[in-house]
């Protein structure tokens, strides 16, 4: 009997009245959110799934057979070019992003603890480079590292060399090198942030306790600060791995990775399954990384 | 006598901030010391000189007879309780605890012992494992607690620690705090802007004012005491007059205010006739009159009411005297010679003030 009153049906008004709200709701949701999720559509969802998809095909002669087969993943393996330079990429990244973390982490650290009211326009000198082009700031390390670059003008003004030398650039040291300094403020912010957050009385609850300043930056700033390092090294990491710019611009033959042939795969090898095949393993390796790091920055806090 | 901690002719500025000046001070070994006094008085400053955070720009400061001006916090043997409890948010409320001795490199069987002893102490024990952030304010302010005291101080220093508690829970923690300090009888230096608190738990306050130490004594003698008008109002001595000094009455002398308003104070003595005073009553000792009760007329003055705030246990009159201002009295009800709920504001009343309840500043104390 109760039953029958709830389910009465409801008047025309109020009918009408609930399907403008939904249309309204709609509406709202549309206006709000349609831009960003064509975008999240169009750019990254439909290119990852094609990615993914040519990845499992493959080229005979000039045709792009569409018969789904794992060749390609076969090829990387078997051919140590391939995941040689994928090994060799994750060398050159990992190298970056230690190096950027020892002159990064400091960095950040004394401007927050140190710096005390020069803090503002360091940090400005910090970011500024951040405005300029990643591909200027990669050129420009040619014409310091280069033959008559201004390391080799300032060796032979100094007399230790008679003539130019070759050994700085177009090799894995020369893109280590660049990474790093690009890099260097992708570490140095969020460990910024992370140690200025941590609230004085901490250190001085540390100090009270009879530890030392360096046992208080190993016990207490140091772990609190492991989220700033392991935001930094993460973008530090995939975007170095995945550099193309760098190594094609510094890297020569020796300084080869990982992207110049997947680019090259796109565009004078006209293999795009292939192409995309090692994007794939790219997108993987980098995926990997991100999920150990964030499990060893959750068990650092947990 | 056996001094733990000596401060002489301490001084200590920030930048244009005279944040202590010339201070001298000793804390008796086991004593329980409050710096009391409100913000920016110098009393966080003091302790901050004591556990080594600031550094002292004149003057001495000894722990244990030793010079420890410049002495880094960590080396020396003092603990603090910050106000905001400053607990490790990333470790565990066991290596909160373990902090200071595994800084010493114990034995790690040893700092297990003795920090389960803490924890039982202090009723956390199955809370070792949790993290700060999962306790209540008052667990934390244990946990900060126990942190110190682990490492067996010469002194504990405490910043304001109850600030952040609710004033039941702030009043069941002095308590707790006066007994961890008799059965432990570390020397312990308690910095508070609430004079209350620090009625219940010291053995000696330290009232301190614009970087100053203005008086320095037992409870009861700061209470019962003043040494000037800056203390007596400090400790809720409600009533201040300006008064000039007149003759010699019976055991005291006569002070005048206002235009006609005439009492006898007994702590007028000491000062000439024709003298600038001023004078302070509690609200407490001053006893509300209607006519037909007022037997002796030395001491009663007449006014008018002109506010009554019943508070619950007290009620609390604000009494108009014309030209000598109003006067606060704090009454218990049953001695009160009428029933306060027919009162009404403007009507005829007068006050008693007991001789000896009145203090006496002269001028400029």
């Amino acid at each position: 009997m109760s039953s029958a009153e709830i389910t009465a049906p409801a008047s025309p008004a109020a009918l009408a009245a609930k399907a403008q709200y939904r249309r309204d709701r709609i509406l709202r949701f549309a206006l709000c959110f349609g831009p960003s999720f064509a975008y999240l559509v169009v750019f990254m969802i439909v290119p990852y799934l094609l990615i993914l998809i040519f990845s499992f095909w493959q080229v005979e002669g000039y045709a792009i057979i569409r018969d789904l087969t794992i060749g390609n993943y076969i090829r990387i393996f078997e051919n140590p070019l391939y995941w040689g330079t994928v090994l060799k990429s994750l060398e050159i990244a990992f190298i970056v992003t230690i190096a950027a973390n020892v002159i990064g982490y400091p960095l950040a650290f004394f401007l927050v603890f140190v710096a005390g009211r020069h803090r503002q326009w360091l940090y400005f000198l910090i970011i500024i480079p951040l405005f300029t082009s990643f591909l200027l700031r990669a050129f420009i390390w040619k014409t310091i590292l280069g033959r008559s670059g201004v390391v080799n003008t300032a060796l032979e003004y100094l007399g230790f060399i008679d003539e130019p030398i070759s050994l700085f650039l177009y090799n894995q040291f020369s893109v280590c090198l660049t990474l790093t300094y690009i890099f260097i403020p992708f570490v140095t912010l969020p460990v910024y942030t992370a140690l200025e957050k941590i609230p004085k009385e901490l250190i001085e609850a540390s100090l009270d306790l009879g530890a030392t300043p360096w046992q208080t930056v190993r016990r207490v700033l140091l772990p609190l600060s492991i989220p700033g390092v392991v935001a930094g090294s993460i973008v530090t990491f995939a975007l170095s791995f995945g550099d193309f710019v760098t190594p094609t611009l510094l890297g020569g033959p020796s300084g080869i990775m990982i992207s110049s042939i997947i680019i090259g795969q796109f565009g004078a090898a006209f293999d795009w399954p292939f192409g995309s095949a090692l994007a794939i393993v790219v997108l993987l390796v980098v995926l990997i990384t991100v999920v150990i790091a964030s499990k060893f920055e959750r068990r650092s806090l947990a | 006598m056996d001094n733990v901690v000596r401060l002489e002719r301490v001084s200590k500025r920030f930048e244009d901030f005279e944040a202590v000046k010339c201070l001298s001070l000793s804390v008796a070994r086991g004593e329980f010391l409050t710096l009391l006094g409100s913000s920016g008085c110098g009393k966080t400053t003091t302790l901050r000189l004591i556990n080594g955070f600031e550094l002292a720009d004149d003057g001495e400061i000894y722990i244990d007879g030793t010079l420890v001006n410049a002495t880094p916090p960590y080396r020396r043997e003092v603990n603090t309780v910050f106000q905001n409890y400053a607990l490790f948010p990333h470790l565990s409320i066991f290596d909160n605890v373990a902090y200071g001795l595994s800084i010493r490199g114990l034995n790690k069987a040893v700092i297990r012992k003795r920090v389960f002893e803490m924890l039982d102490r202090v009723g956390l024990v199955e809370k070792a494992s949790s993290r700060p952030a999962q306790l209540s304010g008052g667990q934390m302010q244990r946990v900060a607690l126990a942190r110190a005291i682990i490492n067996e101080p010469r002194v504990l220093l405490l910043d304001e620690p109850l600030g952040a508690l609710d004033a039941k829970l702030r009043r069941t923690m002095q308590l707790e705090l006066k007994r961890i300090h008799t059965r432990l009888g570390i020397t312990f230096i308690y910095v508070t802007h609430d004079q209350e608190e620090a009625f219940v738990m010291s053995d000696r306050i330290a009232v301190m004012n614009d970087g100053r130490l203005v008086q320095i004594g037992a409870p009861t003698d700061i209470f019962e005491r003043p040494a000037n008008a800056f203390v007596a109002e400090f400790v809720g001595t409600g009533n201040f007059f300006a008064a000039i000094v007149g003759e010699a009455v019976g055991e005291g002398r006569r002070v005048h205010f206002g235009a006609e308003c005439h009492l006898v104070a007994t702590g007028a003595n000491g000062f000439a006739e024709g003298a600038s005073v001023t004078i302070a009553v509690r609200p407490q000792p001053v006893q509300v009159l209607t006519a037909t009760c007022v037997e002796e007329s030395e001491n009663v003055l007449p006014g008018t009411l002109k506010e009554i705030v019943y508070v619950g246990a007290v009620v609390r009159l604000t009494i108009d005297l014309g030209a000598g201002g109003t006067i606060q009295a704090e009454n218990l009800p049953e001695n009160l010679p009428f029933d306060f709920r027919r009162l009404r504001g403007g009507d005829k009343l007068w006050v008693h003030v007991p001789a000896g309840s009145i203090l006496v500043y002269g001028a400029g104390a």
